[in-house]
């Protein structure tokens, strides 16, 4: 590159790649990263949706569901100052609440064992409306009929929620699983406005996207970077192609 | 036994809005305290009167965040940069998606697939190439890079959704178009169009908000010149000190877009975000 001659290495920035402890520590904290936010996405959605559609009043509905939407309209990078600004240890709301209830306050940003569940917790508020969102507009979708049916036939609001509702929502349940899955796996900007570009305390948060930053820009060994790059997006690959499998199987029955 | 359960709904129906306002609400409280007000202990929910200061310093010479420039290069540069994006992106989808929806060609569903699959693309992981192509093409730290980049990634998000509205109108109204006369042309231009022209504003406005709200790819490909809002938001959260005040005024300041069109348009957006992440 840069006219400065060139050597084929053939697959020794992969090797150097996998062999490195630091890749490692990237996978470990972007899988629980990604585990942690999917997971509480997915629970919290799914709930939300059913309660929002079970709100028989027309204008609260509506305007909850204009409040739902705002945080995924929002830039990462403001989530991220926000809950910064919630999170802070000294005068932070967020001690301020815990302190109320009579809890310990917590050191949210300089605390390794809270990194990954800060960065989640934006993830969280700035995402679980989109699977509120994607659900709620398919329990609209839900033939009345169905659930009146049911009713006649003496089931209870959990039986129809569990039995008809779920299995009705799960192709969509399937997609917004998707959609969430591939996107978490690209976490960056809400780690560098929490944390700037370390990666946390004692590489604490040091997701995959900050590793490759650090590769290509800090260390300046472009070739490992676009390593990595290939890396991720195989695993993206991998994902998508597991989880849109099992969505056609699904949609085919 | 019916009410408790309805209580429940409506209690966390209540602790989700506060949740989700909560955020947006205290930075915009926080960008008018008093510095003392900002550190008080515990929490104070507004400043008597609300101090206008931190707005004024968000702008003024003099400051680590260099004030003056937000507002005529940071501001201008996220304005055309985004708006570039949406004139480029929605022409082109506009017609790509036509093509997918309506005709039936070898290959269609291949290109669908592969339109899809852009979407799927990890910024983060794009940037090293694209940081090398406009290194050697000597546009690094140029809008007209962000805006092609931007566009790229638009058009792929913009198709696969202008395709979900495009397969909601009946082939009927064009077929009775065409038995009329009208060309294919006019068929697009003065029948489809105007028929979806909800979503296209929808899609324009996600198209706008993708530009708008990115980080990863301007931090990367911008320096100075180029540098947009977003990019040089980690200026006012360095290690060493951290002013509250004008970081909550530089966040709110840069939400009024997002939070215009989510609180006017919601109706398309939930529309245009379901229509186009349900038709895989």
């Amino acid at each position: 590159m840069y006219g400065i001659s060139t050597k084929f290495i053939g697959l020794d920035n992969y090797i150097s790649i996998i062999k490195d402890p630091v890749f490692y520590n990237a996978l470990k904290v972007t899988g629980y990263f990604m585990f942690l936010a999917v997971t509480s996405e997915m629970i919290l959605g799914l709930f939300l949706a059913e309660i929002l559609d079970g709100i028989t009043h027309e204008r609260l509905r509506k305007a909850a569901v204009v409040i739902t939407i705002i945080p995924m309209m929002t830039a990462t990078v403001y989530a991220a100052l926000s809950w910064r600004l919630i999170l802070y240890p000294l005068f932070g709301v967020a001690n301020y609440l815990l302190t109320l209830l009579g809890l310990p306050p917590q050191d949210w940003l300089g605390d390794p064992k809270w990194s990954i569940p800060v960065v989640a917790m934006v993830d969280i508020w700035q995402n679980t409306p989109f699977v509120i969102l994607i659900l709620f507009a398919g329990l609209q979708a839900l033939p009345t009929e169905w659930i009146e049916a049911a009713r006649i036939d003496g089931a209870s609001s959990w039986q129809i929620f569990r039995y008809i509702k779920i299995p009705f929502l799960r192709p969509l349940i399937l997609i917004a699983l998707f959609f969430r899955v591939v996107i978490t796996l690209r976490v960056f900007e809400s780690v560098i406005m929490m944390f700037s570009e370390t990666g946390g305390p004692g590489m604490a948060a040091q997701v995959l996207g900050i590793y490759l930053y650090w590769l290509a820009f800090r260390v300046f060994d472009l070739g490992r970077a676009a390593a990595l790059s290939w890396i991720m997006l195989l695993l993206t690959v991998g994902l998508s192609f597991i989880l849109l499998l099992k969505f056609y199987k699904e949609v085919r029955m | 036994m019916k009410v408790l359960p309805s209580l429940i709904k409506y209690l966390v129906l209540v602790l989700w809005i506060g949740f989700t306002l909560f955020p947006i609400v205290w930075m915009f409280l926080t960008s008018f305290k008093t510095p003392l007000d900002v550190f008080a202990n515990p929490p104070v929910l507004i400043s008597i009167p609300p101090c206008i200061e931190n707005w004024i310093k968000l702008f003024s010479p003099g400051t680590k965040w260099e004030g003056p420039r937000i507002l005529h290069r940071y501001l201008p540069n996220s304005v055309i940069a985004s708006t570039s994006s949406v004139a480029i992106t929605i022409p082109t989808s506009i017609l790509a998606a036509y093509a997918i929806s309506r005709f039936r060609f070898k290959g269609r569903r291949i290109v669908a697939i592969m339109i899809l699959a852009t979407r799927m693309l990890p910024p983060v992981a794009t940037t090293i190439p694209l940081y090398i192509f406009f290194a050697e093409l000597g546009l690094l730290d140029t809008l007209i890079a962000l805006i092609l980049v931007y566009s790229a990634l638009s058009v792929p998000l913009a198709t696969w959704m202008l395709i979900a509205y495009l397969d909601e109108v009946p082939r009927e109204i064009e077929e009775a178009a065409q038995i009329d006369g009208a060309g294919l042309k006019d068929t697009l231009f003065r029948i489809v169009i105007p028929i979806i022209a909800p979503g296209i504003a929808a899609t324009s406005i996600f198209t706008f908000l993708l530009a708008w709200n990115d980080f990863a790819i301007a931090f990367f490909l911008t320096k100075e010149v180029a540098k947009t809002l977003p990019v040089h938001a980690p200026v006012f959260v360095t290690e060493v000190s951290i002013e509250w005040g004008a970081m909550s005024a530089f966040g709110t300041f840069y939400i009024i877009p997002a939070l215009f069109f989510s609180v006017f348009f919601s109706r398309y957006l939930i529309k245009g975000l379901t229509l186009g992440a349900v038709k895989v």
